[in-house]
């Protein structure tokens, strides 16, 4: 076992980077609340990304051909289902897509602040002071 | 890859950008709305539009938005019966400009609107960066 | 003329007395300080793992965020005590050992 990596900062770290591209996806659907045409987007679920279903998988053109047992790790961005659209196509909710700003800044905030109780921790049981 | 958090701040200050000119095409309009002709039979002022597009950015995924063209508004323009007017024509009436001044303001408060969701996105990008740092100490 | 009780302590009887307190082999009395210390550890390790849980399930997004907090609260806790008592129990067995004999 290697004592540097340790299973939950490695899943803190893969929660964080999902937040960090979520926040990407946000401010683009945002920047483009009055842009004719444009369908606000979003990134797939960490539950989903956890359970393999990753951006890039291997494509099986043959029978022999192995599926992808290592998940890619890379989220896939998708179109929003379509809602009510002004009439200019324009697809995106500015209440909507704030609550989801609000929302990944929150999660964002407390899996920063349980590494950082970890990291406390671990500097206790050393004996460092922290 | 100073990048991630970062690239997404430039997203919303390409949103905060986008916006600014159009509230400015927005007052505009409303400083010119009795904007006439100077001579007989001319055109007064016309109403200005904005138009919006999206540039995708691959490396995030995120879109940015840019001002693709201030148009004209060419739609009809209202008349008005006043010989006196420099600008009449030979029957005596006067083109007016076509800005209807309870769009432009409703018009003024989405964009303030879509403004400060730029600005606070930005701003909860901002912290997201700072607590990363945080992580360190 | 009174003589002065001198304390006369082997370095030998010394790291015995460690020993029994690490193994946990208390003499059998309730409330001993090896049965105390057993103890602070079990009770580290417990809420070590249950902290453990509830984070993983916060950070995968589940949870529920007072319990996540409370866990994390309890271990922090136990975890300096336990500590605390560590460096002491570290501390007093380097005094015993530095006693002139």
């Amino acid at each position: 076992m290697d004592p540097t990596r340790i299973p939950l900062f490695d899943l803190a770290e893969k929660r964080l980077t999902w937040t960090a591209q979520r926040q990407g996806v946000l401010a683009g659907n945002i920047a483009n609340a009055n842009t004719p045409g444009y369908r606000a987007k979003d990134l797939q679920s960490f539950a989903s990304l956890l359970s393999g279903g990753g951006a890039i998988a291997p494509a099986q053109t043959q029978p022999g051909h192995l599926s992808g047992t290592i998940p890619s790790g890379v989220a896939s961005v998708s179109k929003d289902p379509p809602q009510a659209l002004s009439l200019d196509g324009n697809g995106v909710a500015l209440d909507q897509q704030l609550t989801k700003v609000a929302d990944t800044e929150t999660t964002q905030s407390l899996v920063t602040q349980i590494w950082k109780a970890y990291v406390g921790m671990f500097n206790t049981a050393l004996g460092r002071p922290s | 890859m100073a990048g991630d958090l970062s690239q997404t701040m430039s997203v919303s200050a390409s949103g905060m950008e986008a916006q600014t000119v159009r509230l400015r095409v927005i007052a505009q309009n409303i400083a010119n709305q009795d904007t006439t002709g100077t001579t007989p039979g001319a055109d007064p002022y016309r109403r200005k539009t904005v138009t919006f597009e999206t540039t995708l950015d691959k490396a995030v995924g995120a879109d940015t938005v840019s001002v693709k063209n201030v148009g004209v508004d060419n739609s009809d323009l209202p008349q008005r019966y006043d010989p006196a007017n420099p600008a009449a024509d030979a029957k005596g009436y006067v083109k007016l400009p076509n800005v209807n001044t309870f769009l432009e303001v409703m018009d003024m408060r989405e964009a303030e609107r879509s403004y400060s969701a730029n600005l606070s996105v930005m701003q909860a990008t901002r912290s997201m960066a700072n607590r990363t740092i945080e992580m360190l100490k | 003329m009174t003589t002065i009780p001198t304390l006369v302590v082997t370095p030998s009887a010394a790291a015995d007395a460690y020993n029994q307190v690490a193994r946990g082999s208390s003499s059998g009395v309730p409330g001993s300080f090896s049965a105390t210390i057993s103890e602070a550890i079990a009770q580290a390790e417990q809420t070590g793992h249950a902290a453990d849980d509830q984070s993983m399930q916060a950070i995968s997004g589940g949870g529920n965020l007072t319990d996540v907090v409370t866990a994390l609260s309890h271990a922090e806790m136990t975890l300096q005590t336990v500590t605390a008592i560590r460096d002491r129990v570290v501390q007093a067995y380097q005094d015993i050992m530095k006693m002139p004999i």
